[in-house]
């Protein structure tokens, strides 16, 4: 008991709301909201810098060699030519630099370590985080990357320039940003695996009394998910980025075969005897589930929205959970999907297929209770139910152009080409990013203490839905044409003329959908200050952070927790009202229905029938 | 709010945050060591003639002793635990001491070797061989100095006011944590020098 | 939106048009039926009125399993109906007898391309005579390499005739883009693939690369020349006689180390690194 003693001195040490300094509150903090919020505001800075990229990237590719407009002239030399035109060798940069913000210093983060750091502690009823000293250092090894991998755009060479993939030989002879990157990748890389650990250590020790696993919600559940690939995929992105620093940095040869003859750099002092596609199945056997690190924790608070604005419990709560757990499972073996036309033995080709098909079955099986949740629901259409609703139905786009990729022989046509950049963008900003807004908004009250706008949420969602899909939709159509991704110019090609007029579309879209961001910044900036104070429970919702006050104080809770059944109960037949929270004791909601029935009678005695 | 028990002292699986959190991270670090692995393997039956031709270059009496010294250090280290378990300060500073010493031993035997090769000419560029022999144990070496620092700073805590039996857990975690480190090491000495 | 596919001339690439077709028509009509249950709740069920409860129901197991087993069988049989296909492109024991025997290199930003002459034989090659002016790394001493003739950037075939390509790379990884035949292989340096196809069509078509390989990656492009077999067999005694020339001069002789047959129009100068 002495040693628990201990602990519990080293965790209320973490940072007291009572007298501590400005730092320790607000920059090396370690209580998990204030950990959630710094990761929040970094992604969404990430956002803004990777969706500049984007629109420069879009400028491009509609209008080769032209100017950009307004700012062109006043980009450095290195990154525009003499006109303010973006040039090949930065157009390589930004796509690279887009992809790696996009996923590694955005969706991630805002899936991973923000809603994870954020829910599970409230979710589950406890104070912190098991390990509130690492979260915090989990946290600061994000910036850091950040401004290392950033700062390769002011080295000799310009950034890492080899697509977020980083396939080597081309990233093991790159320049000094190519070298940052990979840094800034394993740092990243770092803090995640500290944020798993952390995560799966809370999760299963740090549970409210009563609280079993099956009593989860489906948050909880994603992130523990999530957080078990984590920790056993990224250590071999680690070990693999490990390796190609030592080609890129001390010329070693472990991805890169004898006599490659590169005008750029001497290779005479590399021995040989490396294997390129080595990289290759190392890094998608981290990446492939990567992609599931970003949709997962989204399934999660999808489904805790949809459930609790339909009013209705989850659809086949169980069948959802082992579902997560079969994609996890799954998600290991389909790497090779993204190799099918990069040189390995096709027999692997027909295995890879075979299990990549298979994986679309326990996500049919998600979309299909997603369904069922909503099926004689009474829905309410907030902005975190817009979001998810849309969460969904983008989702199954993007998923089923999956299956168009995952058959081999298709895949031989649009691999590499826009079709692959359309399934990108459905999955991970029809996915993800949808589901990031919808739990931004959900939760908005609960770490702000005030409500936002519905109004401007809703008009930010419209805006968004719409320039979303007039944005990335005709992408596929671009793929099916042929247009090969991370091209500077696509007018080069005489087959790919005919499109351009496609290219200019996707771009004017791309650029309302990049401006009607800034209605979410000022939405949720303007709300944290000013707007109406949030109750405890604004949603009516099961689930335990919403029996703590809005925002919760350090500590979470101001009641001792129990948790007597499943998240879900809405509507239950047993209550008086159309919710059950998870706390109510079975004494206490017959307490209540006593109460309701007399207050019911009174009144029959009040007004007798005429 | 301060009237609340802490969440802290919940333990749902029975073990203790450090060491449940332990194992994870160290199932995270089999991950990490299995891509050197993997790689190596590819590596090897692609260019078995230079693979083997290298491996005799290393020295395995060497490699051997060192082999020796860390497991002395793994053994060393459980019983620090035990005598901190059952509150012996002074047998708990002895075997951490002897601990931190033999892992010393093995950086210093290890940079000997290194130093050998650099003395040949050989370095992680010569060849495919010495690209993953180095990496590989050049990673496992960080990890000995990951798991010194600790030891080091647990040392001068005890020497000074003595280290707090209570804080035994975190001593136990250190210890899986060294004896992973000890493993790894099992598992790359015959893959580098044995098996050619 | 097939209409967008471009014209297809390849054998095997109209197994591969059918099964997007297939494909196509299969996740449309999934995503009609999702998306048509979805928008009908959504506007059924609605709340109207405050304090109305929604069905208090937790699911079902029959439902549960039988949209596990659909979707499973669906997937199941596009794989294996995929994987036919997949085997007649990909497996090299499925490839029909060249006629046409081509080597093919990527180098950073452009393509070469190798025949193997009038002997109808390919001369050694070793990767340690590889250079940016041998690409092929052909050996200088082989006899049967004096006649192999290479271009850049254009490629020349035969129709209705099996061409089997050859694939590599000396640098980084490209990828040889055929889009109106359906191909598309990556080109590892350090490793041979063979990819093979024929067109049914004469014409001149568009090569790609598919791979970023720098940021000249989209520069990287080059030209298939489908020829009918009278002008592919004209074009080749005309490329044989200049090659011959080029052999019989002498300045060509005492170069040793430079590649024989530099003898395309478009191949722009490539100065020697050693
Ligand atoms: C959040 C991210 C995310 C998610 C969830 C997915 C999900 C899937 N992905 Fe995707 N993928 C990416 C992110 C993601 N992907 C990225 C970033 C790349 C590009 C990497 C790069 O090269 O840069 C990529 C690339 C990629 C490739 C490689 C293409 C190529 O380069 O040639 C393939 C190939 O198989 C593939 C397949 C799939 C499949 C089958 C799924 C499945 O999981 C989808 C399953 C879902 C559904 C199928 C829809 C719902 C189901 C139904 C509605 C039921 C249907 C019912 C019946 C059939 C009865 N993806
Ligand atoms: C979650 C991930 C995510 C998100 C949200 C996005 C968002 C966007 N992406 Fe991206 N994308 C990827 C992940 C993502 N992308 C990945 C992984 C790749 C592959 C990379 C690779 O090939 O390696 C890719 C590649 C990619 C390409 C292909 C590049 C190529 O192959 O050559 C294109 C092209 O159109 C593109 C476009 C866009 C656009 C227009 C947006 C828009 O949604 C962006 C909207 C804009 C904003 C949110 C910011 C708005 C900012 C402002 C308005 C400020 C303006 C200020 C100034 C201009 C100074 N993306
Ligand atoms: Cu070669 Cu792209
Ligand atoms: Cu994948």
């Amino acid at each position: 008991m002495e040693a628990v003693l201990s602990q519990e001195k080293h965790a209320h040490a973490g940072g007291h709301a009572h007298g501590e300094s400005f730092i320790r509150h607000y920059i090396f903090s370690t209580d998990h909201k204030m950990i959630a919020k710094q990761f929040m505001f970094t992604a969404i800075f990430f956002l803004f810098i990777g969706g500049a990229f984007a629109l420069f990237i879009r400028w491009q590719l509609a209008y080769p060699g032209q100017p950009i407009p307004l700012i062109g002239q006043l980009l450095p030399s290195t990154w525009v030519n003499a006109q303010g035109a973006v040039t090949a060798e930065w157009y390589t940069q930004l796509l690279t630099m887009h992809g790696t913000i996009m996923i590694f210093a955005v969706i991630i983060p805002l899936l991973v370590g923000t809603f994870g750091n954020f829910a599970i502690p409230l979710m589950i009823g406890a104070d912190d985080m098991a390990f509130p000293f690492l979260n915090m250092v989990s946290f600061w090894l994000f910036p850091l990357a950040g401004v290392i991998m950033m700062s390769g755009f002011l080295m000799e060479g310009g950034s890492a320039a080899a697509g977020w993939t980083g396939y080597p030989p081309l990233s093991a002879i790159a320049s000094t940003g190519q070298t940052l990157w990979i840094v800034a990748l394993f740092l990243i890389g770092f803090s995640s695996i500290l944020g798993g650990v952390n995560y799966i250590t809370t999760i299963l020790n740090m549970r409210a009394p009563g609280m079993k696993m099956f009593d989860m919600p489906m948050t909880v559940w994603a992130v523990f998910i999530t957080a078990i690939i984590i920790t056993i995929g990224t250590p071999v992105l680690a070990a693999a980025l490990s390796m190609l620093f030592m080609d890129n940095f001390l010329s070693t040869s472990f991805f890169v075969p004898a006599h490659l003859t590169v005008a750029t750099r001497d290779m005479s002092r590399t021995a040989g005897g490396g294997q390129p596609l080595l990289w290759q199945h190392l890094f998608w056997f981290y990446s492939h589930p990567a992609v599931y690190i970003m949709i997962l924790p989204g399934m999660g608070v999808v489904s805790d929205v949809l459930s609790t604005f339909s009013r209705k419990p989850l659809y086949g709560y169980k069948a959802m959970v082992y579902a997560i757990i079969a994609i996890a499972f799954l998600g290991i073996i389909v790497w090779g999907h993204h190799m099918f036309q990069s040189g390995m033995n096709p027999l692997l080709g027909t295995t890879f297929m075979v299990s990549t098909m298979v994986i679309a079955v326990p996500s049919a099986i998600k979309t299909f209770n997603w369904l069922g949740t909503m099926w004689r629901g009474k829905m309410e259409f907030t902005t975190p139910m817009l979001n998810a609703v849309a969460f969904v139905s983008m989702f199954v786009i993007g998923g089923l152009s999956g299956i168009f990729m995952a058959s081999t022989p298709v895949d031989v046509f649009i691999h590499d080409t826009y079709f692959i950049v359309g399934h990108i963008h459905y999955v991970l900003f029809g996915g993800s990013l949808f589901a990031i807004f919808a739990g931004l908004h959900y939760w908005f009250p609960k770490m702000s203490g005030r409500m936002y706008d519905e109004r401007l949420g809703k008009l930010h969602f419209w805006i968004t839905f719409i320039s979303f899909n007039a944005t990335f939709f005709p992408m596929h159509i671009l793929g099916i044409g042929g247009m090969m991704r991370r091209i500077y110019d696509p007018t080069v090609y005489d087959f790919l003329k005919p499109f351009q007029p496609m290219n200019e579309f996707i771009t004017i879209s791309a650029i309302v959908l990049g401006f009607a961001q800034f209605i979410l910044v000022y939405n949720l900036a303007h709300s944290w200050f000013y707007g109406k104070k949030a109750k405890r429970n604004p949603w009516r919702a099961n689930t335990l952070e919403w029996q703590a006050p809005s925002p919760p104080p350090h500590g979470n809770f101001d009641t001792e927790l129990r948790v007597y059944r499943g998240p879900y109960e809405y509507s239950s037949p047993e209550s008086v009202q159309d919710y059950l929270p998870q706390t109510v004791s079975p004494e206490e909601l017959l307490a209540q229905r006593q109460r309701h029935e007399e207050r019911l009678a009174q009144q029959e005695h009040a007004q007798p029938v005429a | 709010m301060s009237t609340l028990a802490t969440t802290h002292t919940r333990f749902g699986t029975g073990i203790y945050h450090g060491k449940l959190g332990m194992w994870v991270f160290l199932a995270s670090e089999i991950m990490f060591f299995s891509g050197f692995f993997g790689a190596f393997i590819v590596l090897r039956n692609l260019n078995i003639e230079v693979f083997t031709a290298s491996a005799h270059m290393l020295d395995k009496t060497v490699a051997t002793v060192n082999t020796a010294v860390l497991i002395t250090s793994s053994l060393t280290m459980a019983l620090a635990h035990l005598a901190l378990e059952r509150g012996e300060q002074g047998k708990f500073r002895l075997f951490l001491f002897i601990t931190i010493l033999c892992a010393f031993g093995f950086l210093g035997i290890k940079s000997f070797e290194y130093a050998t090769k650099f003395g040949h000419h050989i370095y992680p560029w010569t060849n495919t061989f010495f690209a993953t022999y180095f990496t590989m144990t050049g990673f496992h070496a960080l990890h000995v100095i990951g798991g010194l620092i600790p030891m080091i700073w647990m040392l001068g805590k005890s020497l000074v006011k003595g280290y707090p039996q209570e804080m035994h857990h975190r001593v136990e975690a250190l210890g899986l944590y060294w004896h992973f480190v000890d493993l790894v090491w099992i598992f790359l000495f015959p893959t580098l020098y044995l098996i050619f | 939106m097939l209409d967008w596919l471009p014209e297809n001339v390849s054998i095997f690439g109209e197994g591969v048009d059918h099964l997007f077709t297939l494909i196509y028509y299969i996740t449309v009509a999934i995503f009609i039926l999702v998306n048509v249950i979805y928008v009908a709740f959504i506007i059924r069920y609605r709340r109207k009125r405050k304090g109305e409860r929604a069905y208090h129901y937790h699911g079902n197991n029959l439902l549960e399993f039988s949209w596990t087993a659909l979707p499973f069988v669906l997937f199941l049989f596009l794989a294996f109906y995929s994987d036919g296909i997949w085997e007649d492109i990909k497996y090299s024991d499925r490839t029909p007898n060249p006629d046409l025997v081509v080597e093919v290199m990527g180098q950073t930003y452009m393509w070469h391309f190798r025949y193997p002459g009038s002997d109808g034989i390919f001369g050694r090659r070793d990767a340690k005579f590889m250079g940016t002016t041998n690409p092929f790394g052909i050996d200088p001493d082989d006899p049967n390499g004096k006649d192999d003739y290479t271009t850049i950037n254009s490629m020349t075939i035969p129709v209705n005739k099996t061409v089997l390509v050859h694939l590599s790379s000396m640098d980084v990884i490209h990828s040889f883009f055929l889009p109106n035949m359906r191909v598309k292989q990556d080109a590892v340096p350090g490793q041979w693939v063979d990819v093979w196809f024929n067109s049914m069509k004469t014409g001149k078509y568009e090569i790609a690369c598919a791979e970023l390989c720098g940021s000249g990656h989209y520069l990287m492009r080059a030209v298939l020349d489908v020829k009918s077999q009278s002008a592919f067999d004209g074009w080749i005694d005309e490329q044989y006689g200049s090659q011959l020339a080029a052999l019989s001069a002498p300045a060509a002789a005492s170069a040793p180390n430079a590649d024989a047959s530099q003898n395309d129009q478009s191949a722009p100068a490539v100065s020697p690194t050693h």
